[in-house]
């Protein structure tokens, strides 16, 4: 302790505010391209016979939204954070960060334009044109060197938990971006994966999986790690348990994907294992989210007036709840029921809205307050979007659970003569409601990011007025 | 009993090289939460569990000189 | 000095908490494991349909109901032992073959307009989907399919034996107005392809990109210099409505299929 006493680092927050701001930005836009899309299953008319409109182009967006615009800006928002005061150092290259800060988002602009231009390379999560790639790659490996390199240069003698996460993964996201985006153009617009059949279809899932595995938990394990303790107050509950959570982790997850493939013209063994491993990964995964819970315990009591620990306790409640779902759709008979209804789409949204959204709204709140060192333009706002956001998730979640159920069942039922029961178009209709449903969760849920978007606005706002009144008063 | 039988005779290289794989993926496995779960460790595992409250010491909230 | 300043040189874990080149290396070893172990034997392994329709197999066979191998000819075609020397000869249950150009046009198509994320194309061996799609999919099939198109998600049915199924009138009356002919689909309308011609050159590129791949390419015995020349006149003239339609014919019926035999295997 002794040590850290001596000169006080001015940290590199600049960047750090523009991330978060955008992060609530996209929020906001991913959230809303969902709403859309998810309508044009439920009243297709919304397609307005405009190509760039139409679901097949509109749904890459709306999922590059989300995970790249929105999680990826808060992940180099926490990223940057959390390197610069757990090692009590700046960031290594303030220009660098920089540079990461415009890259991705011109990243993210060019989404916006070559998806809807129907610019796909046709693997889901990676549809974007083969020189956005390269420029992915590069701006990636500038905040990954960036983020290692404020590591190396820490003042502290040990690295902390949470940029353990970010390390797996930024190495992991190279390995997959790489491997799985090698293709060859054909032009500007249009290239083909050099791999085929089989061998694409693994990567594909390796890459699949593992962005869900690296990016959307590992990197948001960093952040519960980060902001719960920092929230509550509180150490956390079980160190070793997460150097246990790490390291099971970041060695098991990666076999997780072929579990996308039971049953199709992969080898057996390969979905199988990837099953076994799913199965495996219960026990780290459910004693991370307990690591997170019981970091609050002593303190429960804070989540009655602390809204943002809600939003963070929430998201362990729904991280161990898909952590557990997603195992059960790995085993192979789930699975053959499971494989291609809503059921997938339900397990992604518990993720996504759940866990991922939950935990990400609570550090954004969490270092808005400290990053403009004020208190929030309205505290009864934070907790109605924590409401609003909880209850868009459970009724988008129960709405394709169901309809994933029911898909599943439908398909499969025979009638007394050994035939059919249904036709396939019997099973899109009869999911009529279910998709109403999932679109009315949907939209309440991007309520809830308006009413973030305009809480941290006048927040920054008010920060500023109060700024620069103190700075008049200091000239007088 | 006939579900466990095993025709070893009938493997193949990349049956073993897969078995190989499984039962070294597992001892890995096993390692690390004996490892981790041994009381002895705990200390030495423990040790760094407040550090993301220690930076809050010196510093005012957005980093800057108090 | 406080506890968390304490000195546990001896453990392992301490020595990465503490050096971050040696957690970085460690880390990258973990996560690369799992990949290496699941993807590279697919690209040796038998069975996992690599290389073929030049006559070589990565030792992959199937077996008929006596248990004789059954020759892989018939499973792939290839010009140089099949009676049908050329594409434009090629008959269904010849064996997989590479799309003709205005197939391979419509498959850019396909891929253009996000099709995969609702219909796959990739059936699994349950009575259900034998009765509701036909026989279960099998590696050879999708070997030249360079992004692959299982798909992962059925709003709409599979289509990976759509092919023959309905007339040419159909599906374009389909893909004009879905809810025309099936009123409670939830497709978009794809009048708009009806509009635009097929982009010729990139079609001839796109065969020149295929006969390049390194895994799996598009045999030179199939597509020669002298075919891909003739392709221009096989697509000019033709709307991206009728690739897209002539892609979908070309599913599915590639193979004869024998009753009974494990494929899978």
């Amino acid at each position: 302790m002794e040590a850290t006493q001596a000169t006080p680092v001015k940290y590199d927050m600049d960047v750090v505010r523009w991330f978060t701001i955008m992060a609530t930005v996209y929020a906001v836009v991913g959230t809303l391209i969902g709403v859309y899309v998810a309508s044009e299953l439920a009243w297709p008319f919304l397609n307005f016979d405009i190509p760039e409109l139409t679901f097949g182009r509109l749904r890459p967006l709306h999922t590059n939204a989300v995970i790249f615009a929105f999680g990826g800006c808060v992940l180099m928002a926490t990223g940057f954070y959390i390197v610069q005061r757990t090692g009590q150092t700046r960031l290594w290259s303030s220009g660098m960060a920089w540079f990461t800060f415009w890259g991705w988002n011109l990243i993210i602009v060019l989404a916006v334009i070559t998806l809807p231009l129907g610019l796909s390379q046709g693997k889901e999560y990676a549809e974007l044109p083969w020189w956005v790639d390269i420029m992915i790659a590069v701006v990636w490996l500038s905040f990954g060197l960036n983020h290692i390199m404020t590591t190396a240069i820490r003042k502290t003698s040990h690295i902390y938990v949470s940029n353990w996460f970010t390390m797996g993964m930024i190495v992991m996201i190279t390995y997959l971006h790489v491997v799985n985006s090698m293709a060859i153009p054909v032009d500007w617009a249009t290239s083909f994966s050099i791999y085929s059949g089989v061998q694409d279809a693994m990567i594909q899932w390796w890459w699949g999986h593992n962005a869900v595995g690296f990016y959307l938990t590992g990197g948001f394990l960093g952040i519960m790690y980060y902001f719960i303790p920092k929230q509550s107050g509180r150490p956390v509950f079980s160190y070793r348990l997460s150097v246990l959570h790490f390291w099971t982790l970041t060695f098991g997850y990666v076999w997780l994907g072929a579990h996308h493939l039971q049953y199709t013209a992969l080898p057996d063994w390969t979905g199988s294992l990837g099953a076994a491993i799913s199965l495996a990964m219960i026990i780290p995964s459910w004693g991370g989210a307990m690591n997170g819970m019981m970091t609050l315990s002593g303190a429960w009591d804070k989540l009655r007036t602390d809204y943002i620990l809600r939003f963070l306790v929430t998201a362990m409640a729904f991280y161990a709840m898909s952590t557990f779902d997603g195992p059960v759709m790995s085993i192979k008979t789930v699975n053959a029921l499971s494989h291609y209804t809503d059921w997938t789409v339900g397990h992604v949204h518990a993720g996504a809205l759940g866990w991922m959204s939950m935990i990400s709204f609570g550090a954004l709140y969490h270092m808005v307050k400290k990053l403009w060192n004020t208190e929030m333009y309205s505290d009864s706002l934070v907790n109605v979007h924590f409401w609003v956001s909880l209850i868009g998730a459970v009724i988008y979640i129960v709405a394709m659970w169901v309809s994933g159920i029911m898909q599943g069942l439908m398909w499969r039922d025979y009638d007394e003569y050994g035939t059919l029961t249904y036709t396939f178009v019997e099973s899109v209709s009869a999911m009529h409601p279910y998709y109403v449903m999932r679109a009315v969760g949907g939209a309440i849920f991007n309520l809830g990011t308006w009413i973030m978007l305009f809480n941290v606005v006048m927040t920054v706002r008010q920060a500023h007025a109060v700024r620069s009144v103190n700075a008049v008063a200091a000239r007088a | 009993m006939d579900y466990l039988h095993t025709d070893w005779a009938a493997m193949t290289g990349n049956d073993w090289q897969g078995v190989f794989f499984t039962v070294a993926a597992f001892v890995a496995m096993v390692t690390v939460y004996v490892l981790v779960f041994n009381p002895r460790n705990k200390d030495a595992l423990n040790s760094q569990s407040d550090m993301a409250l220690r930076d809050e010491v010196e510093y005012n909230n957005s980093g800057d000189k108090k | 000095m406080s506890d968390h300043d304490k000195i546990y040189s001896t453990k392992l874990q301490d020595k990465i908490e503490r050096n971050t080149l040696l957690m970085f290396v460690v880390t990258a070893i973990a996560v690369a494991i799992g990949g290496i172990v699941e993807i590279v034997p697919l690209f040796y392994l038998p069975n996992t349909a690599m290389a073929g329709g030049d006559g070589t197999f990565n030792n992959t066979s199937h077996k008929d109901l006596q248990g004789n191998a059954i020759p892989m000819d018939r499973i792939v075609w290839n010009p140089a032992t099949s009676p049908h020397k050329t594409l434009d000869d090629w008959q269904p249950g010849d064996g997989v073959r590479p799309y003709k150009p205005l197939e391979l046009a419509g498959r850019t198509i396909f891929i253009r307009e996000g099709c995969f994320l609702c219909h796959s194309q990739m059936i699994r061996p349950f009575r259900d989907e034998k009765d509701r799609y036909g026989h279960y999919s099998i590696a050879e099939e999708s070997m030249y399919d360079h992004t692959y198109q299982w798909g992962s998600k059925r709003t709409g049915p599979d289509l990976a034996r759509v092919g023959g199924k309905y007339s040419d009138e159909w599906h374009r009356r389909h893909l004009y107005y879905p809810r025309e002919v099936v009123p409670e689909s939830v497709m978009p309308n794809y009048y708009f392809l009806d509009k635009k011609m097929v982009d010729v050159n990139k079609t001839v590129k796109t065969m020149e990109v295929m006969v390049r791949m390194p895994f799996n390419p598009v045999p030179r015995t199939v597509y020669s210099d002298a075919y891909i020349t003739g392709a221009k006149a096989q697509v000019e003239g033709k709307t991206e409505m009728d690739a897209v339609i002539a892609f979908l014919q070309s599913l599915g019926n590639h193979v004869k299929f024998e009753e009974g035999v494990n494929y899978r295997d």
